[in-house]
């Protein structure tokens, strides 16, 4: 088994924040989405997902309510906040930073 | 940032933390589940399923408590490690039983070494103005320092110009006559105005007055508080009372401030019944 890429340190956050924009979620889906997105890529593992998540509802970017999934089972979704918004945006905005000076620097030739 | 939303989130999670870590260990076995009927339709067997995915999870207890760190208070994670420690001392016995004596000694050795390093260099004497107070000693041709003789302290004492109060001592064992028997006692021999020199003064009764120390004065006696409360039971009509020592009546005129002490006349041997000794005045010309 090859080893995948690790997450880049810091974009967990972003990259959940993202996936909830869309619709609530639970932990299982929103790490199911992040795979599926980047097509296999990247693997959200449950001892960075769940601390990370308890992170993002002590900050009241997400909330969490226990509803119904279509099979009828008890989970607990998460559902992206005003100010889970608004973070998400600065975090976009400091990523697009970091990534076009990161490129900047290995154009450089 | 907003600090203050924030704790009370801590707040109510820390209220609620046993039904926050039910929860939590909840979710992360409706993921583990999901996880594993992934593997299922990837046509892997459902028991080979179920490893899978625990392999993919890794430690899902440490996972919770990462998690439930990430919103407790500093002190539950700290209450946390001093339970997971008394849990694994408890575990060894034989590990802990070594640690703690170790420990024990240790600290043991550094507080009997800070003691006395505490007593002897770092405190000032227990008397009024240590740091005006020498010791004196006579030099002679085999050494710097030797006792003097007392028709040298009378000299000295007459011809003194330079020290404001000077007095003498000399640790010195009697016999103490009792009802039942005779003990050994340790006695310092003290010139009249020796606690006055030290700035020290009795609790009860009075000191030695001026003259008091000549051979024809009465023979009289202060107590050490030890003794005071050993011997006399601490009573108040002990002035008055007599000691026999080395069969010469000796009157008692008062005791000594409990944190009296005066180490280089202290008996050195503790199996003397007395371990402080009291003060007589010198009664002998041979006052050394």
């Amino acid at each position: 088994m090859t080893k995948k890429p690790d997450l880049m340190p810091g974009t967990l956050d972003m990259l959940i924040l993202k996936t909830l924009t869309r619709a609530p979620q639970h932990g299982y889906g929103i790490a199911l989405s992040i795979k599926r997105l980047s097509q296999d890529v990247l693997t959200v593992e449950e001892g960075s997902l769940y601390p990370a998540l308890q992170r993002l509802l002590l900050q009241g970017w997400v909330k969490a309510e226990w509803k119904k999934t279509e099979t009828n089972r008890r989970a607990r979704y998460y559902t992206l906040t005003a100010a889970g918004r608004k973070q998400l945006g600065a975090e976009l905005s400091q990523f697009d930073q970091m990534i076009a000076a990161i490129g900047r620097v290995l154009q450089d030739t | 940032m907003d600090f203050i939303p924030r704790f009370f989130r801590k707040l109510w999670i820390f209220i609620r933390r046993e039904k926050f870590r039910g929860e939590l260990a909840e979710e992360m076995a409706f993921h583990r589940e999901q996880t594993a009927k992934d593997f299922q339709t990837h046509d892997v067997p459902s028991e080979a399923a179920k490893y899978a995915a625990r392999r993919q999870f890794g430690n899902s207890t440490q996972t919770l408590e990462q998690s439930h760190d990430v919103v407790a208070f500093g002190f539950e994670t700290a209450l946390q490690d001093f339970r997971f420690a008394i849990r694994q001392l408890r575990n060894k016995p034989g590990f802990a039983a070594t640690a703690i004596l170790v420990l024990a000694l240790g600290i043991g050795a550094s507080v009997a070494i800070f003691g006395f390093v505490d007593a002897a260099l770092l405190k000032p004497l227990p008397y009024q103005n240590p740091s005006r107070l020498v010791g004196l000693f006579e030099s002679i041709s085999l050494g710097p320092r030797f006792h003097l003789s007392y028709p040298d302290y009378l000299d000295w004492k007459r011809l003194n110009t330079v020290f404001s109060s000077l007095g003498v001592y000399e640790n010195d064992g009697f016999i103490m006559r009792t009802a039942a028997s005779a003990e050994q006692v340790g006695i310092a021999r003290v010139s009249d105005g020796f606690s006055r020199t030290l700035g020290v003064r009795p609790v009860l009764g009075r000191d030695f007055r001026t003259g008091e120390d000549l051979p024809a004065a009465a023979r009289t006696v202060l107590l050490s508080y030890a003794t005071w409360q050993k011997r006399f039971g601490g009573r108040q009509d002990v002035l008055g009372q007599t000691v026999t020592l080395d069969g010469n009546p000796n009157v008692i005129i008062g005791v000594l401030p409990r944190d009296f002490h005066f180490a280089p006349a202290e008996p050195a041997s503790s199996g003397l019944p007395f371990t402080t000794p009291m003060i007589v005045v010198a009664v002998t010309p041979s006052m050394a």
